[in-house]
């Protein structure tokens, strides 16, 4: 299965990732990279049923 | 009076190549140590400034302690028609902003990176990790 990261950037400033095909909290480590490098903070996470 | 408007950019802006890469993709053309065309004789200078065909104001950024801050006079509509929406008048830039850091990150780890903007200003970025 194709692992692949969503990014929705809206105008307001507020980003969306989410993490598609990643076992685990394996999506996590995949977009922590793009966390750091956009200086995201104030970040809540919800983990997707087939993703645990 | 000023018309002039200062906003604090929600993501904040510190890479300079990623913000010319966004700037250009929505058609302005970029000048540096420039001064920024306002309201009749206005004008105050930016590190970066941004002008653009169809905005009569350009918008001029300078660093605050290593966070680009945006300027520029927002009378008439010009710059959020360019450069975001009614409600936030930089925001398809700022969106364009995070997604070149973001592709930059992809690109480095060898992901390929597809990218779309709808009317709204949302940039969506798809990242095929493999």
């Amino acid at each position: 299965m194709t692992r692949e990261i969503v990014i929705k950037y809206h105008p307001d400033g507020n980003v969306e990732i989410e993490g598609h095909g990643f076992i685990g909290k394996e999506c996590l480590s995949a977009s922590k990279p793009f966390e750091v490098a956009l200086g995201l903070d104030n970040i809540t996470r919800e983990m997707k049923p087939d993703e645990r | 009076m000023s018309h002039v408007t200062r906003t604090e950019s929600p993501v904040a802006i510190k890479d300079k190549a990623a913000l010319v890469s966004a700037a250009q993709k929505l058609g302005a053309e970029v000048l540096f140590d420039e001064e920024a065309r306002g309201w009749s004789s206005l004008r105050h200078r930016g590190e970066i400034v941004l002008r653009h065909p169809e905005s009569r104001y350009d918008v001029a950024l300078n660093r605050v302690e290593g966070v680009y801050e945006l300027n520029a006079d927002l009378f008439g509509g010009g710059v959020e028609k360019v450069y975001g929406t009614k409600e936030h008048p930089y925001g398809k830039l700022v969106a364009l902003y995070g997604a070149e850091v973001a592709r930059k990150v992809a690109l480095l780890r060898g992901y390929r990176v597809e990218q779309t903007m709808d009317q709204r200003g949302i940039v969506t970025q798809r990242v095929v990790v493999g």
